[in-house]
């Protein structure tokens, strides 16, 4: 079976990066390939319709390169609009190291800058250790007030949301 | 939260006026007079902004005839600082979904595997 492993805890909301972490009974190789290889992306990466029924992605594009696109086009399980995740591979260390930006292209429309980095890592003989981040900042084209920048905000903001609590 | 909504939240925190104007809010329900005291601007200038914040969910207005008290409306801001949760069950619903094809594509080999009797 494969195991969901906490190993590191999610930063605070200021720091606005996701972690999670995956041993696989497989090596990274095998592991890698699944994200390499265009017709295995098409068999995983799909989002489950309602009460976990089949999914409807199709891959627009694929260009496994550094500076290459991956779209993906998808119905949204919930409220069934047409969404489209658009990312370009920005790192590609072969079996190892996977990062790429990540945006919505359609369907949702989010100010922030996103990048996603896979990390495939031995585990013993024969499993990955599956490092997955998932992190973004609201554009910085957004914030008038340059020098204090987003990540400042959104610190000062969640102290203040807390202060409100108490 | 709609993405709409987020964006809109975005959008008001990135003016440094209006953070300032929430910064007061936080402190208590105040009147236009009173939040504009602070900056060198027109009244007008103050209402603009307080316009962007109340249609972002983060102001509300008080209903006395005379006075309306402007509030902070702390909900928008808890969702904003925590926008990045909703995709935490998009990507374990997308790892999950890896992981199970995973075995899938390995139990198919090693069934091939009997079968040859390798």
């Amino acid at each position: 079976m494969n195991a969901k492993v906490e190993l590191e805890t999610p930063l605070s909301a200021g720091a606005h990066e996701l972690v999670m972490n995956r041993i696989l009974n497989a090596p990274p190789a095998r592991v890698f390939n699944l994200w390499q290889d265009r017709a295995h992306v098409a068999r995983w990466w799909t989002p489950a319709g309602e009460n976990g029924s089949p999914g409807n992605s199709t891959i627009l594009d694929f260009d496994f390169r550094v500076g290459g696109l991956f779209r993906v086009a998808f119905k949204s399980p919930r409220s069934g609009d047409d969404m489209i995740i658009r990312c370009v591979y920005r790192e590609i260390v072969p079996n190892e190291k996977l990062v790429f930006s990540f945006e919505w292209e359609k369907g949702m429309s989010l100010p922030v800058d996103m990048q996603v980095t896979v990390l495939f890592t031995p585990h013993g003989e024969k499993q990955t250790l599956l490092t997955f981040r998932h992190n973004g900042m609201p554009s910085e084209t957004m914030c008038a007030d340059h020098e204090q920048g987003w990540a400042a905000v959104f610190d000062n903001l969640a102290r203040a949301v807390d202060a409100l609590q108490a | 939260m709609e993405q709409d909504a987020l964006s809109a939240v975005f959008g008001a925190l990135a003016d440094p006026t209006r953070r300032a104007i929430l910064a007061r809010l936080a402190l208590g329900e105040a009147s236009v007079n009173e939040l504009a005291e602070p900056f060198d601007m027109a009244l007008p200038s103050v209402s603009k902004h307080l316009k962007v914040l109340e249609r972002a969910g983060l102001v509300v207005q008080g209903r006395a005839a005379q006075y309306r008290p402007r509030r902070l409306a702390p909900e928008p801001l808890r969702e904003a600082t925590g926008w990045l949760d909703q995709y935490r069950k998009f990507w374990e619903d997308n790892l999950d979904r890896m992981a199970a094809y995973l075995d899938e594509l390995q139990r198919k080999e090693q069934g091939h595997e009997r079968e040859s009797g390798t």
